[in-house]
């Protein structure tokens, strides 16, 4: 459960590798890729997500993860915006039959400080990301029913990060 | 014949690896008015951070970090508490410990987790303990539940020779918990060596040298808790000057301090923050020095990369009170 606390803050840290590639994953190692936004990317990603990206939004960071040699999937964090502050979102991704056919394993909260919390962090919210694709819009309200009455904002947040991080790895994973 | 091949496997690796390199540069402005002092406003520092991940083909195998002091008012001991970063990180799998050298933050109390850097509040460490930033090696891990820590370091501060046979040991273990209405993490340190030792807290007078070197002992207890939305720290420290040879020594030349700090979101971006400390150089008289601030903090959501602070602080130093005004702005390029 330890924080890699590196000198560099403007990217949401990955606050707990060892427990959540051994829980979620069952890995036995991790890499770290940037992924740098062009101006191209940022077109593209913008037109999907139909909204503009944040001004300091030029990189992501993504952590393909590996069992026996073998990469089955990747794991992103992200700072999302929050009714109160800032959300920490890790997504999983997992891989179908080539890296390029993913789709969400799991998602956590790592840190929040929403009035909400507990329903943020639910089995019951966070478990209808899992299985969610590219394809699917993660609109609360559409596909997605907000973690609690109240919460909508902070449900949005945190389905829209993931549809972010989503659409984002779409890039890197067609990517050597 | 050992040496060629192991220069071999070297160059072989880092042909197979990938290197990543990524800069952030930051600046940070300060206003300051103080009793019985004129107003300040200064750059405090502008730093460039170097980050270098190197990878194979299935996992890291090291992460460089360089944190470059480029320009600013600062200097003496409260910049060597601030700058001076420059380690290298080398992962040694999933569970098993991760090893880092060179210059580096102690993992004592609530410096293990919560970096103070570009704060206006700071912990007691520069009273507590003499230092911030130390080089030294030092490895890391989980054991179960646990997280853990212990350092090996030379007591000097960074960018300095090592002059003695002086070893600082560091040794830290901490739990995280979370539940539906909290997130806690409680922390046990233990610190044993040779450290500057200020009887001027040099955060607060940059001029401020250390009086002498002294073996320190020290024991602290801390926690980070997030109950809902409030940000609740907390760290006490206790220990003594010296070795111990009469059971008095343990008043005479004891020390004890704390922090407290309370952070509470208005809206996103705003948050209002609180905090006191003290630092007791001798358990036996009543000397003592304290800090109560209150405050703001503010993150504009449209322009993520600037962080305002402002904070009204009333110091107790040793019964002579003074009311202080910091402003700050840091700009994360």
């Amino acid at each position: 459960m330890i924080i890699l606390l590196l000198l560099f803050n403007s990217l949401c840290v990955w606050r707990y590798p060892d427990r959540d590639l051994k829980d979620i994953f069952h890995a036995d190692s991790y890499q770290t890729v940037y992924f740098d936004v062009s101006r191209e990317d940022q077109t593209d990603i913008e037109k999907k997500l139909g909204r503009p990206l944040d001004s300091d939004e030029t990189e992501f960071k993504f952590y393909p993860v590996f069992r026996q040699g073998r990469e089955i999937g990747a794991i992103s964090t992200h700072l999302s915006k929050g009714q109160y502050g800032a959300i920490e979102v890790l997504v999983a991704f997992e891989y179908g039959t080539d890296r390029t056919k993913f789709k969400v394993k799991a998602v956590r909260i790592q840190r929040d400080r929403e009035k909400a919390r507990a329903s943020l962090r639910s089995e019951k919210f966070l478990g209808q990301f899992v299985g969610k694709t590219l394809a699917d819009s993660l609109k609360v309200g559409f596909d997605i029913k907000p973690a609690s009455a109240g919460s909508e904002k902070s449900s949005a947040a945190i389905a829209f990060a993931i549809r972010k991080l989503l659409i984002v790895f779409s890039k890197v994973a067609v990517r050597k | 014949m050992l040496k060629r091949f192991l220069l071999l496997v070297l160059f072989a690796g880092l042909a197979q690896a990938r290197i990543t390199t990524r800069f952030q540069e930051a600046l940070y402005f300060r206003y300051e008015k103080g009793t019985g002092h004129h107003s300040t406003f200064d750059l405090m520092g502008s730093e460039v951070n170097v980050e270098t991940n190197l990878s194979n083909t299935n996992r890291d195998l090291l992460t460089l970090a360089l944190q470059v002091y480029v320009w600013g008012s600062m200097e003496g001991w409260a910049k060597a508490m601030h700058y001076g970063n420059a380690y290298a990180i080398f992962p040694l799998g999933i569970g098993k410990p991760n090893l880092k050298i060179g210059q580096q933050v102690v993992p004592f109390g609530l410096l293990a987790d919560y970096d103070t850097h570009g704060q206006i509040f700071q912990t007691t460490y520069a009273l507590a303990l003499g230092e911030r930033i130390d080089a030294g090696v030092s490895a890391f891990g989980i054991l179960g539940p646990l997280d853990w820590w212990y350092m090996v370091s030379n007591g000097r501060g960074p960018n300095v020779m090592d002059q003695d046979e002086n070893k600082v040991q560091t040794a830290r273990l901490a739990i995280g918990l979370e539940n539906a209405t909290a997130d806690m993490r409680f922390g046990l340190s233990l610190l044993r060596g040779v450290l500057p030792n200020f009887s001027e807290d040099p955060l607060k007078d940059m001029m401020a040298e250390p009086d002498t070197f002294l073996l320190k002992n020290r024991i602290g207890f801390d926690f980070d808790l997030a109950p809902t939305f409030l940000t609740v720290r907390a760290e006490l420290i206790g220990g003594n000057q010296g070795q111990i040879t009469r059971i008095d020594d343990v008043t005479k030349h004891g020390v004890l301090s704390g922090y407290l700090e309370l952070r509470l979101p208005v809206r996103y971006g705003l948050e209002a923050m609180a905090q006191y400390s003290f630092f007791q150089p001798t358990l036996d008289r009543l000397d003592m020095s304290s800090d109560l601030a209150a405050g703001i903090s503010l993150a504009p959501a449209t322009i993520k990369n600037l962080n305002l602070q402002v904070a009204g602080i009333k110091r107790d130093d040793n019964h002579r009170i003074s009311y202080h005004v910091i402003g700050q702005v840091g700009i994360n390029l």
